[in-house]
């Protein structure tokens, strides 16, 4: 074979050929001895131009989804839906703004180049493949020792306790000393902390991205909040 | 410290964390992921799957499966429209493009059927600039407020000085200097704040990442490339007709000496003078490019108004030599070199034109000194009529709607080729046209003879002389396919995927004609590229008269009484 992919290039072009020259012709001079099937196309192609933008307009989330893997348009505004959420749940795994950003962006990146293979039907299944995206990438970042000696860096000039509390008595972490709590958890009890409190999912949302049943991720929470407790307090009684 | 999952919430709820989002990195991650989003989209499985999405609405009418398929590939193009660009970040690129005071790059110059040039360029403030051709020795040095371009040959130790007379004030000298031109069109594409500026998404050159933004002028197309991170253009490509420029290696602000824009010539050099008239093109200068372009090409009149009309006439004047089978003497080329700088002007009157003067011109295939037909007409500024100009140069006015009627004619409505135009309304229309692929599309809206015969070359060329034994695009594109992969063994990709795009272009032409009813019929299981007295194709050019391809692709054009005579051996292919 020569290069099928070559080949399959200029059949695109083919169409897109006929539908121009022929469409043109017919909406230009009217040339009624082309109206033959590519002058319907050229109808339909019109059609279709004035169509999508209305479309756009009327369809709910479940059609962007849908739109999504073909259409920069309708990704665009799955985009512009998730981006803040994520760039949030990033913030909240990984402390620092900067790594956030480079983290958010290698996460759309990658929903960019895959949504092709994206096999979900509505927004709650492409909100969950996002997270689960987020998820990985998140836990790929923290997972190497000398990055997670950075965000503990980040995290450590300002670790203590918050200043209401520390006037009022009751001891309360502030968001750097409890991020170093969490550091210290297993990677997948971080992420379902993250997602139950930061992100205020429920349990069902929390199983579909982590995929573990919902009645197993309400076990676990359990038992992580107990050890998270643990480690907390036994960083405040250091500190005292 | 918290007791349960509730007292944990709460705790969560009162931090105090920094997660609002940038927006500038909100912006520009959108249109990072939306490039990676296009060239994904462009691989063959995206098309299956537009197709699945949007084909099923359209598949449900009486429409035939091609005509869909048309419009479903067409919608996808049209997508590249709707990205949401960003003009900002553009004008940060390209600032300091406008504000150097010096530049340096090096510029590749393509012209269609002449071998690349190479040069080293210096550009400096107010409107100089030195070409140094890596090719030859020569070097190139403009400096428009001296009025002087100064062509030095130290091989040969020869120097012509164009001097230029009558020049224009300082912005319209402009034309004279590509860099200050490209600033300008860029300047200008960016006031109007329409779709002149179009994102293009990411790509890589020479291993880095870069974006591009793509700028529309008429008859201009400027592309800019730039580094996403430091910012900085890295390249620039210019498209003008039939020339191109690429700028690479591009350096604002660079200490220069001055020497390097001395219009001094070396004593020993022999100096050959010319005087370019730089003066404001008028009407007049149109008529007399018509006049002279008469003279040297026989009486016909331009195919087009644009950089391809002084390609139009060298070629035409190179043949012309070659056929009278004599080398063109140094002096007649000088001439020659003249005769188009002289016919410049007209162009330079055309592309001085504001678009509200609603040109066209119809002097393609018109013979000169045709009184009856209008070749050209335009409205001055500021007038209610138009003036009109008849193939003998004769000139009339006349109001809009008194406008002569010619069937026959194609306007032009811009600086560009047919072609172009035709893309220029798609694009009015909506529709996007990636740039990489708008030369194919703009060849697509100029088929004719030439690509059929190309195209058939080339195959019969890569199959020892057989010819595609059906010319429908998919048979014939299937054949090429079975003539295995041999074919291309060492040969550049570049030039595999131009031979397989003629290939592709002569079926095109030839699907074209079996659309347009125009009597086709196409013998290539019979004939070979040696068969020089047999047809290989046919059509009606008009009633009774057909236009003959034959096996060694030579073309004839024949009486329906002569073609049936040749025809009468041949049995008519089956389908």
């Amino acid at each position: 074979m020569i290069t099928s992919f070559s080949v399959k290039n200029l059949f695109q072009i083919e169409d897109l050929h006929w539908l121009y020259c022929y469409g043109k012709r017919v909406l230009d001079d009217n040339f009624s001895d082309f109206c033959n099937i590519f002058a319907y196309g050229a109808i339909m192609f019109v059609m279709m131009v004035g169509a999508m933008a209305e479309i756009a307009r009327q369809t709910d989330k479940n059609e962007l989804v849908f739109k999504a893997r073909s259409d920069a348009d309708a990704l665009g505004r799955l985009y512009d839906l998730f981006y803040d959420r994520i760039f949030r749940f990033c913030v909240h795994r990984l402390f620092s703004r900067d790594i956030a950003e480079d983290v958010t962006s290698s996460i759309f990146l990658a929903v960019a180049g895959n949504i092709k293979n994206f096999k979900g039907q509505n927004e709650a299944d492409f909100q969950s493949w996002l997270y689960a995206v987020a998820v990985n990438h998140t836990n790929a970042y923290i997972r190497k020792t000398s990055r997670r000696k950075k965000l503990l860096a980040e995290a450590a000039p300002s670790v203590g306790v918050s200043e209401a509390d520390s006037a009022g008595g009751s001891a309360e972490p502030d968001w750097p000393m409890l991020y170093k709590a969490v550091l210290k958890l297993k990677p997948k009890h971080q992420t379902i902390i993250t997602l139950r409190f930061f992100e205020n999912m429920d349990f069902d949302e929390i199983g579909r991205i982590t995929r573990v049943k919902p009645a197993t991720v309400r076990v676990m929470l359990h038992r992580i909040l107990k050890q998270l407790r643990n480690h907390l307090q036994n960083t405040l009684d250091g500190e005292k | 410290m918290f007791k349960n999952e509730a007292d944990f919430q709460k705790l969560v709820s009162r931090l105090n964390i920094d997660d609002k989002a940038n927006p500038s990195h909100r912006e520009s991650l959108r249109r990072q992921m939306l490039s990676v989003f296009n060239e994904a989209g462009q691989r063959p499985a995206t098309r299956t799957i537009v197709f699945r999405t949007l084909g099923r609405t359209i598949m449900k009418s009486k429409i035939t499966k091609l005509a869909a398929a048309a419009v479903i590939i067409f919608a996808v193009l049209i997508s590249f429209n709707l990205l949401d660009v960003s003009t900002p970040a553009f004008a940060e690129i390209v600032k300091p493009l406008l504000t150097a005071r010096t530049a340096t790059f090096e510029m590749e110059m393509k012209v269609q059927g002449a071998p690349t040039q190479i040069f080293d360029c210096i550009y400096a403030e107010p409107i100089r600039m030195r070409q140094a051709s890596k090719e030859n020795d020569t070097v190139v040095i403009s400096d428009l407020q001296q009025g002087k371009i100064v062509t030095l040959m130290p091989a040969q130790k020869k120097a012509v000085v164009m001097e230029l007379e009558k020049r224009p004030d300082n912005q319209k000298q402009s034309q004279f200097n590509m860099f200050v031109e490209i600033r300008k069109h860029i300047q200008e594409a960016q006031e109007k704040k329409d779709e002149s500026i179009r994102f293009l998404g990411e790509k890589k050159i020479n291993g880095l990442n870069v974006i591009g933004y793509h700028v529309r002028e008429a008859g201009f197309d400027i592309t800019v490339w730039a580094d996403p991170q430091t910012r900085l253009p890295v390249r620039i490509e210019q498209v003008m007709g039939p020339i191109s420029f690429i700028m690479d290696d591009i350096v604002f602000d660079v200490e220069l000496d001055e020497s390097l824009f001395s219009l001094e010539i070396p004593a020993e050099y022999t100096v050959q003078t010319m005087q370019v008239d730089a003066s404001e093109a008028t009407e007049k200068d149109l008529t007399e490019m018509f006049q002279t372009w008469a003279d040297y090409m026989d009486n016909s009149l331009p195919s087009t108004l644009d950089m391809n009309a002084p390609m139009e006439f060298m070629k035409y004047q190179v043949k012309k030599a070659m056929k009278e089978g004599r080398e063109p003497s140094e002096e007649s080329v000088l001439e020659l070199q003249k005769v188009i700088l002289r016919m410049g002007r007209g162009l330079m009157f055309i592309q001085n034109l504001p678009k509200e003067s609603d040109w066209h011109y119809f002097g393609k295939g018109v013979k000169f000194g045709d009184a009856n037909t209008p070749i050209f007409w335009y409205r001055p500024k500021g007038s209610e009529t138009y003036r009109i100009i008849y193939g003998d140069l004769s000139i009339r006015e006349m109001p809009a709607d008194q406008l002569p009627k010619n069937s026959e004619a194609k306007p032009v409505s811009e600086n560009t080729s047919d072609g172009q135009a035709l893309i220029d309304k798609a694009n009015a229309m909506g529709a996007t046209i990636p740039a990489e692929k708008r030369d194919v599309v703009e060849r697509m809206f100029s088929l004719n003879e030439k690509d059929l015969i190309a195209g058939l070359r080339v195959f019969s060329e890569l199959s020892d002389g057989r010819y595609p034994s059906k010319l429908d695009t998919k048979s014939t594109l299937k054949e090429t396919n079975g003539l295995g992969v041999d074919i291309f063994r060492d040969v550049p990709k570049e030039v595999k995927e131009q031979k397989l795009k003629d290939i592709f272009f002569a079926c095109a032409y030839y699907d074209k004609l079996v659309r347009e009813k125009k009597d086709v019929i196409y013998y290539g299981e019979k004939v070979t590229a040696k068969d020089s007295n047999k047809v290989l194709i046919r059509w009606s050019i008009r009633e009774d008269k057909y236009r003959i391809v034959f096996g060694n692709l030579t073309t004839k054009d024949l009486a329906a009484e002569d073609l049936s005579k040749l025809e009468k051996n041949y049995k008519l292919p089956s389908g």
